[in-house]
């Protein structure tokens, strides 16, 4: 039996020896995979025949009849992350506390507190679409609009906008160098010396922080890359998002900017979670109209369909149409808008409202759900334009005003309409 | 072969607890050392350091006061990083010693025993990451 169908059998076989009516029965699948039972202290009187029906259908994922069980005090702390994987006729659940080495983080519950700062991620399922050229020219963007923009370099792994944005003129020290000192309560020390200031944003009225992966000094720089996930703080086992919150945290008490944008890495990746739900951050998702591209998107909002906070974080998920093509624009944008549809529509959307009597069109208050041609949609992708000027773009260097920012009008319409020219409220 | 680190890791623990609890403190704080040298070794074990015929770990025959340091020391790669984060890298059994089963018990500072409780309990709580994670 492979993964996938020793799950639904293991629920089976547990529900039908240990559920009771409203009751739960609790699995632990673990890092290997491997399937084990939490036996209630009062029910010892299963563990025989239970034990060994578990490994007869389970086989390499099941453990020995005599290891089969966990107590219940053994998985009482880790009770809060499991999720419901089965039911039995009598109303009786089965609970999955899945273990995994890495990507707990898509599951995580979103940061919905209101943060100090306007914060933006940016992420792209795949490489080469344009997301760090995107962040640099959105920072200039909104610097000239008298915006103070933060950008901060977290593709730790391919470092990019940073360098981009700076040129030689990079701070001393960078991310990985705070997260090595933070763990050993010294990231104070060097918060002062990872920030600096952009050229790009010299006579736009605004101003353009960056904080780049790494300095003038960070020296060798996989040393350090290979320390910065440690789920480690200076008071103690701190989660890396929590991490990540403080340091940007500071950093926005420091440098006291008006807009943060989050250069995330490319993939399903721990980080990419992270700034996606943990930061409070609207995220744009690059997309280009390709099979790869919706397939791996796929994965993830299939998975975030049955994430229990999904309500709370969906409404910030916004669709970027990235590298649009000039020639046969139209027919292109309409493949590419009906595939975002079609991802958010069996995931994320609810289902359409039901209409009333008379073309009523129903109760639309708390639905989430826009039709494909809908552009307020967060399907409805908000276009880039192919430009030449954007490849190998070096926004420090001579570059065409004229044409990239003809290639960013129409998301730069939508993103000031949205999210920087909403009137205050009084 | 009878060693079991994860058993005597429980046991010298539930014992401590029944000394400090009445009233002797000596040897409790003895046995809290003694749980988070078997605990500390029950994950070097699990997490594939290599062992010896006695199942112990090879080249870490120390007691606490000098293991602590030496399992944050050999700590390398994403199973061994996600382990290490649970216990502080500064060590909490410092003044520790297995000789203090000779001391007279003037010679014990009374303020360390509830960080070492504290610390062979997070060593604990360690040890149910490895048992839910299947690592044992």
């Amino acid at each position: 039996m492979l993964f996938n169908e020793a799950l639904v059998s293991a629920a089976e076989i547990a529900l039908r020896h240990l559920g009771h009516e409203g009751g739960d029965v609790v699995l632990v699948r673990d890092l290997y995979g491997k399937i084990r039972v939490v036996l209630p202290d009062d029910r010892a009187d299963a563990a025989d025949a239970l034990g060994v029906e578990l490994l007869t259908a389970l086989g390499a994922h099941a453990y020995a009849p005599e290891s089969a069980f966990l107590k219940e005090a053994d998985v009482r702390a880790a009770l809060d992350s499991a999720h419901v994987v089965g039911t039995s006729d009598t109303g009786a659940r089965a609970l999955l506390v899945d273990r995994l080495l890495t990507g707990t983080e898509w599951s995580a519950p979103p940061n919905t507190q209101a943060t100090a700062k306007k914060r933006f991620t940016l992420f792209s399922m795949k490489g080469g679409v344009g997301r760090s050229t995107t962040a640099s020219i959105l920072a200039w963007h909104l610097a000239r609009k008298g915006k103070h923009v933060l950008v901060l370099d977290l593709d730790l792994e391919s470092p990019g906008v940073g360098t981009t944005l700076l040129g030689p003129s990079l701070p001393r020290l960078g991310i990985v160098d705070w997260f090595v000192e933070d763990a050993l309560g010294q990231g104070d020390l060097v918060l002062p010396d990872m920030v600096a200031t952009s050229d790009l944003g010299v006579g736009t009225g605004g101003k353009v922080t960056v904080v780049p992966c790494f300095g003038t000094d960070t020296g060798d720089y996989l040393p350090k890359l290979g320390r910065a996930y440690l789920e480690r703080g200076p008071t103690g086992r701190e989660p890396w998002p929590d991490r990540l919150k403080r340091l940007v945290a500071a950093l926005e008490e420091r440098e006291n900017p008006d807009v943060v944008l989050l250069d995330s890495r490319t993939g399903l990746h721990d980080t990419s979670a992270s700034l996606m739900l943990a930061m409070g951050a609207d995220t744009l998702m690059f997309a280009v109209d390709s099979r790869q591209t919706w397939t791996a998107y796929q994965f993830l909002f299939e998975h975030w369909h049955n994430h229990p906070h999904v309500r709370e974080f969906r409404h910030r998920l916004w669709v970027v149409g990235s590298m649009v093509p000039r020639q046969r624009i139209d027919e292109y944008f309409e493949g590419l808008r009906d595939h975002a549809h079609e991802l958010f529509e069996g995931t994320l959307y609810d289902q359409p409202p039901t209409p009333g009597e008379g073309g009523d069109p129903g109760d639309t208050a708390d639905v989430f759900h826009y039709p494909p041609t809908d552009e307020a949609g967060n399907h409805h992708p908000r276009p880039v334009l192919w430009d030449d000027g954007l490849v190998a773009f070096d926004p420090l260097s001579a570059w065409q005003e004229g044409p990239v920012t003809a290639a960013y009008t129409r998301l730069f319409e939508w993103f000031d309409q949205t999210f920087i020219d909403v009137p205050v409220l009084p | 072969m009878s060693t079991d680190f994860r058993d005597a890791s429980d046991r010298h623990f539930d014992d401590a607890v029944l000394l400090e609890t009445q009233g002797r403190p000596h040897n409790a704080d003895h046995l809290f050392g003694f749980s988070a040298e078997c605990a500390l070794k029950a994950v070097m074990v699990g997490i594939g350091q290599p062992t010896n015929a006695a199942g112990a770990p090879v080249g870490h025959m120390n007691h606490v006061d000098a293991l602590w340091s030496k399992f944050q020391s050999f700590s390398s790669g994403l199973l061994d990083a996600k382990y290490v984060a649970y216990v502080p890298p500064t060590n909490p059994f410092s003044a520790w010693q297995a000789e203090q089963r000779y001391w007279g018990r003037a010679s014990f500072h009374a303020p360390n025993l509830a960080g070492h409780r504290a610390a062979a309990h997070e060593c604990r709580l360690l040890l149910n990451e490895l048992l839910l994670d299947g690592v044992f």
